[in-house]
């Protein structure tokens, strides 16, 4: 949610400033593998050894996570943050490889698919316990789907939120055998095997459901290489080292999930000490933790893209070539470099270098260019007393930075000719705003894991997204709709590819938005911390990771 | 006096029920739907038909009297509602931040009491010399300084800098022994007990100085006591009532100021709950966190008004 202004950082995640649900990331979002295997075929690997450069193991984690989990249930978390405390908790049939948006067998051993593609067959790892003994099989797996797909099962829907529609590709799971079960889908779908990796797809121990119910949402079991110790609430939680992970010994002896929402302590418990790794610190923070010798700054792609809507339907910039003169006007490197220091990437395209996607050719379709932009606005007409409302949000932190970015984009405006007034509003009365008809130009923040360009396309850019859905440019392209919808049931990965990298230029070429960055996962930690690295899938890996004493 | 106290315990049942139909109406209308935000978490577009349903999960779709009817009626009974977002019972959840935030007030109150009365009544012993300036201008600073700006000032000096207390939460990790949380306490309650201690200073000090004036010290001088005795029996003693009153409103800030020190300082209080509450537009949240720190304003105020009826022969005859 947006933050005030006092607290900082907050939700560091999020969509359109919301916290990043589980279906944005988890289930929609880290999604695609460039390594899907082509249908029919049998995937058999072994999971990647730990990538270990320095050995060694032990040590206490504490982790600013920056807001508090708002559960702890796989299947019912929402917040990008809770996300990452979680997956230390659960494992999925697959997962992404570390280090890659490769997929590789997790919890299953292998699996293969039926020539149509719609009955996927899974040998699950055989000797996997729960955290609280209960044997992992097939039983245990259907029964995780179950509880969110089947009304009849008595352990349905045991939260808030209802997931069945983000399974719906799944029509049923059957248990084949001990260690043998099968999906059936309900429709060709190409990116089965990466949306297997979400949290909606970890696995959970039915005997602690069954024992828990509700209350599973507060004490989860999963397979994970770190097991639940203690949630204290309001101060922390704190994970332990699973000693019966089926895949070797975890590097951390325990894990402390804090959360301080204001910029100015998070620094300050990084600097003493009080805390070892802190998510997603702001711009300030990373130029002090940078010219500190104990602390390090890494950075990781995410999906997410900071642009300009447009509603292509409102009279000012129903000419494309006034929707072009703002692409030229806009001068990224001030926002990038003076405003955010650096800590985002400059966006030439709807999807981010990050993506597997990702078309370089985007970035030849627009510089800044303040005269070639006042040039194609008097080609377009554009009258001199004509006066656009700029709408922007005060906060949110997948916003970065909302007021004073759109400030110097509103200089670049008016050095073109064009009046922009700005018209600042809290978060929600904003979302209200932006999504009527009468929305002209808006700053927008749309945040996913740079695994499935599918999330970006059909989020923000097609006419299944137009409102109360985020198209917000209320923009809609045959061409674009029919290629997405194309690549998402394509039995070819290149061909999926193909249409993704063509949709993207079809977007500047029509220019319904203006990219203008692309924020990263900044994670700030001290230099004892060892064997870390940001995750492409955006999840955080922690199996390998130990600290020097 | 007993006709005094029930009179004044009386008063409270007003009070409250007006308090309720502030926070309920200020709560529903503000801005912002929250059964827009609670679908929009899902990030998948929503139908019409959902927002329907939602609405009328969540009793949103009676009219006001009969949403705020029902609130008063469970909430009289104890029943506060649930947590739209943590999907918690509010009742426990409220007397868990309570506690962290009665912890954090009663140690602002420790520090602004000792620090704000002595400071008041050396200052007044001092009247006119440099000190008496000086603690002046300490003063002043006191009442000025916003909260949240003293409270990051510590944090950088006392936690970045000379890394002698912990700047956030409770507790430690891996700690939470007696030691541990009183380290943790110091910062925010220094903090947060500064402006209150400020106020009473100056409080103490104008009093000492208007008290010295009156006919009994003069007798009381006249007598040929020592100056100790005057200034402790005579003059000090007086000055406690003005001085109980301010403390009984200090009570009422701390309440307030904790909500800003608490998301300063990480500290799991109410004011930490209200402020994510109103971020995730919980209602039901809010409406029982405003209400309760409300009726502990109340309630402090009642129990001043009651205390001044045992210090205060005047007010006991005068009922």
């Amino acid at each position: 949610m947006s933050k005030p202004r006092v607290s900082g950082t907050g939700a560091a995640h999020s969509w359109a400033g919301q916290p990043l649900h589980r279906r944005a990331l988890m289930q929609r979002g880290a999604m695609l593998g460039l390594a899907l295997p082509v249908l029919g075929a049998l995937g058999t690997q072994a999971p990647s050894p730990a990538a270990a450069q320095e050995s060694g193991s032990g040590g206490v984690l504490v982790f600013d996570l920056g807001s508090e989990p708002e559960n702890l249930d796989p299947h019912q978390m929402l917040a990008y943050t809770t996300s990452l405390v979680v997956y230390q908790m659960f494992e999925g049939l697959v997962r992404f490889a570390p280090g890659t948006l490769e997929v590789e067998p997790w919890l299953a051993e292998s699996w293969e698919s039926s020539e149509d593609g719609l009955d996927w067959t899974f040998i699950l790892r055989k000797g996997v316990t729960f955290h609280d003994g209960t044997p992992f099989n097939a039983d245990a797996v259907k029964f995780s789907f179950d509880r969110q797909m089947d009304e009849s099962s008595p352990f349905y829907k045991m939260g808030q939120w209802s997931t069945a529609t983000d399974l719906a590709i799944i029509d049923s799971v059957t248990v084949d055998g001990e260690d043998t079960v099968t999906f059936h889908l309900a429709g060709p779908y190409s990116k089965f095997l990466s949306r297997m990796t979400g949290a909606l797809d970890w696995i959970v121990s039915p005997t602690a459901v069954e024992q828990y119910g509700e209350a599973f949402l507060e004490n989860p079991v999963g397979t994970g290489p770190y097991q639940l110790d203690r949630w204290e609430k309001g101060q922390q939680v704190v994970l332990r080292r699973n000693e019966t992970w089926w895949n070797g010994t975890p590097g951390l002896d325990e894990i402390y999930f804090r959360a301080i929402p204001e910029e100015g302590a998070r620094l300050a418990a990084l600097l003493s000490g009080e805390v070892n790794m802190s998510l997603d610190v702001g711009p300030e923070t990373v130029d002090l933790l940078r010219a500190s010798d104990a602390h390090t700054v890494a950075t990781g792609p995410t999906g997410a893209i900071w642009f300009l809507a447009m509603n292509v339907e409102s009279e000012p910039f129903k000419d494309v070539k006034v929707r072009q003169a703002v692409n030229y006007a806009v001068d990224k490197r001030a926002i990038v470099e003076d405003v955010l220091r650096n800590t985002v990437e400059t966006a030439y395209g709807p999807l981010s270098p990050g993506f597997e996607e990702y078309n370089p050719k985007v970035e030849t379709y627009f510089s800044y260019d303040p005269e070639k932009a006042a040039a194609l606005l008097a080609e377009a007409g554009w009258p001199a007393d004509r006066e656009v409302v700029f709408r922007c949000s005060i906060g949110g932190s997948g916003m970065l930075l909302p007021e004073e970015m759109a400030t110097v984009i509103q200089d670049n405006l008016r050095a073109i000719g064009m009046q922009a007034r700005l018209e600042v509003t809290e978060f929600v009365s904003w979302m209200d705003a932006i999504r009527s008809d009468q929305n002209e130009l808006t700053v927008m923040s749309w945040n996913v894991a740079p695994t499935e360009p599918d999330y970006i396309f059909n989020g923000v850019l097609t006419k299944g997204a137009f409102p109360p859905g985020f198209n917000t440019s209320h923009w809609t392209d045959e061409e674009l709709e029919q290629l997405v919808a194309d690549a998402l049931v394509t039995a070819d990965p290149a061909v999926a590819r193909a249409n993704y990298e063509r949709a993207q230029e079809i977007v500047m070429e029509r220019a319904p938005i203006v990219p203008v960055c692309h924020r990263q996962q900044i994670y700030g930690y001290t230099n004892s911390i060892k064997n870390f690295a940001p995750s492409p899938s955006m999840m955080l890996d922690l199996i390998d990771v130990w600290i020097e004493n | 006096m007993t006709r005094y106290l029930i009179g004044r315990i009386a008063q409270v049942i007003p009070t409250a029920l007006l308090v309720s139909v502030v926070v309920f109406l200020m709560l529903h209308m503000a801005p912002g739907d929250p059964v827009a935000v609670i679908l929009s978490a899902k990030a998948v577009a929503y139908t019409e038909d959902d927002v329907i349903a939602l609405r009328e999960q969540l009793g949103l779709d009676k009219p006001l009297i009969a949403q705020y009817l029902a609130w008063v009626g469970n909430a009289v009974r104890g029943d506060l509602g649930t947590s739209l977002y943590l999907r918690r019972d509010i009742r426990p959840l409220l007397f868990e931040r309570l506690g962290a935030t009665a912890i954090l007030a009663a140690g602002a109150l420790l520090f602004a009491l000792p620090v704000g009365i002595i400071g008041g009544v050396v200052s007044s012993l001092l009247k006119g010399t440099i000190w008496d300036r000086l603690i002046n201008a300490v003063i002043v600073m006191g009442v000025a300084v916003p909260v949240f700006a003293l409270g990051l000032f510590f944090i950088v000096i006392f936690g970045a800098y000379l890394r002698w207390l912990p700047v956030s939460g409770m507790v430690s990790a891996g700690g939470g022994d007696f030691v541990d949380r009183v380290k943790h306490l110091i910062l925010p309650a220094v903090a947060l007990g500064v402006g209150p201690a400020a106020i009473l200073a100056r409080l103490t000090r104008s009093s000492m100085l208007e008290v010295q004036n009156e006919d009994y010290v003069r007798t009381a001088r006249a007598k040929g006591l020592k100056e100790g005795v005057v200034t402790w029996r005579h003059t000090f003693r007086n000055v406690l009532i003005p001085v109980t009153t301010v403390i009984g409103l200090q009570v009422g800030f701390l309440l307030g100021g904790a909500v800003l020190i608490e998301v300063v300082f990480g500290w799991p209080g109410m004011g930490s709950l209200i402020i994510n509450g109103i971020l995730q537009r919980d209602f039901p949240v809010v409406q029982a966190g405003v209400l309760a720190v409300a009726l502990c304003y109340v309630f402090v105020n009642l129990a001043v008004d009651v205390l001044y009826a045992v210090i205060d022969p005047r007010i006991r005859y005068g009922a």
